[in-house]
């Protein structure tokens, strides 16, 4: 229970540290996601349509004479992530676990975006999703991804921990 | 010269079935030993995912059916206002916009408390235990989610009236991180308590 407690004081810590700092980053990282998926789109053959604005990614279609924000909740789950995993009491390979979780959630970043490209140029029911409904399957990944990767490190610990008991 | 290379595929033959025998030997002892190691993550992680799949596909089915997601608003919104009222700051709901004297919003899904508490569902139902200490968990950490995220929503209320400037920052990075982080606390908590702590006992 002391161990959680000092985790708690941590991850809090962390979490309003990483928070406000985040935001000076947020151009970098959105940008080099912009980057990454207009090099796949035109792999595809398609115009590149993803431009920054301010925090956000901009999608532009010239063809349908669309522009829209993209849904990127300011992409919090990055430095929610690290602060999960640097909090983690008695840790190895904490900067290894930190960039493979980043890489996982750069990933799915990547995908949702990608993903929204697709729907918004779809004519198929997908595509009419509204925001709303398109905000539980995009945004949601921000929340899943750390905390899966949180759970698997404290189930992790706790298998070596019974390992190591006589 | 026929006879020579005949002899020289005979030969090689066995080698190639020893070789490919002590690929699949290894690979097979490696998965094994990988699912050894990790089996209990992999374990929670396709029961975690399914869980969330499930509740993401019951949830769009709802609010397109039966119109949950604006009694979840309407609900969120009530209690806010009453949260703001007992504050003294004179919380009113007009459908799903809170009005106080301090700061106005309108409630939306992801103002809810609903994401946290599915992840956090999904997170207990995932964890090796037995029902009964789920259950513990469920009817303990959903209210206690309900709550912190009552106290996101007030103090957000306070932040936009006394620093309009971090607002976006506190709403959008640091309490969406913080109400995750409780959920996990939570779960941590339900672990230690019911799950661990049930276990040392039956040993």
């Amino acid at each position: 229970m002391r161990e959680l407690m000092r985790w708690s004081a941590r991850t809090l810590v962390s979490i309003v540290l990483l928070g406000a700092l985040w935001p000076w980053a947020v151009p970098f990282y959105a940008g080099f996601l912009a980057g990454l998926g207009n090099s796949t789109l035109t792999l595809w053959a398609c115009l590149p349509l993803l431009s920054l604005k301010d925090r956000d990614i901009l999608l532009t279609v010239p063809a349908l004479h669309i522009q829209v924000t993209t849904v990127t909740a300011s992409f919090y789950g990055v430095p929610l992530l690290v602060a999960l995993v640097w909090a983690v009491p008695a840790l190895s390979r904490r900067m290894r676990l930190s960039l493979l979780g980043l890489g996982a959630m750069a990933l799915f970043h990547w995908l949702n975006l990608l993903g929204q490209v697709g729907m918004l140029l779809s004519n198929s029911w997908l595509g009419k999703l509204s925001s709303e409904q398109l905000f539980v399957l995009s945004a949601l990944g921000d929340m899943l991804l750390p905390t899966l990767f949180c759970i698997s490190l404290v189930l992790r610990n706790r298998k070596s921990f019974e390992e190591a008991r006589p | 010269m026929a006879r020579k290379k005949h002899k020289h595929t005979h030969k090689e033959q066995p080698a190639l079935e020893q070789r490919f025998d002590q690929f699949v030997t290894t690979t097979v002892t490696r998965l094994h030993n990988f699912w050894q190691r990790n089996g209990v993550i992999l374990r929670a992680w396709t029961v975690f995912a399914a869980m969330i799949a499930l509740f993401t596909t019951l949830l769009l089915v709802l609010n397109l059916y039966t119109g949950f997601d604006d009694w979840l608003n309407r609900a969120t919104a009530a209690m806010l206002a009453g949260a703001l009222w007992l504050l003294g700051a004179g919380g009113q709901t007009v459908g799903t916009i809170v009005t106080s004297k301090v700061f106005s919003a309108e409630i939306i899904t992801e103002c809810t408390a609903i994401f946290p508490i599915m992840i956090f569902l999904a997170a207990v139902i995932a964890h090796p235990s037995r029902w009964k200490q789920k259950l513990w968990g469920i009817v303990l950490g959903v209210p206690a989610i309900v709550f912190v995220n009552l106290i996101r929503l007030v103090s957000l209320f306070y932040i936009g009236y006394w620093f309009p400037s971090i607002f976006e920052t506190a709403h959008l990075l640091v309490w969406q991180s913080l109400i995750i982080f409780f959920a996990v606390l939570f779960w941590l908590v339900w672990v230690e308590l019911f799950v661990h702590r049930g276990q040392v006992q039956h040993a």
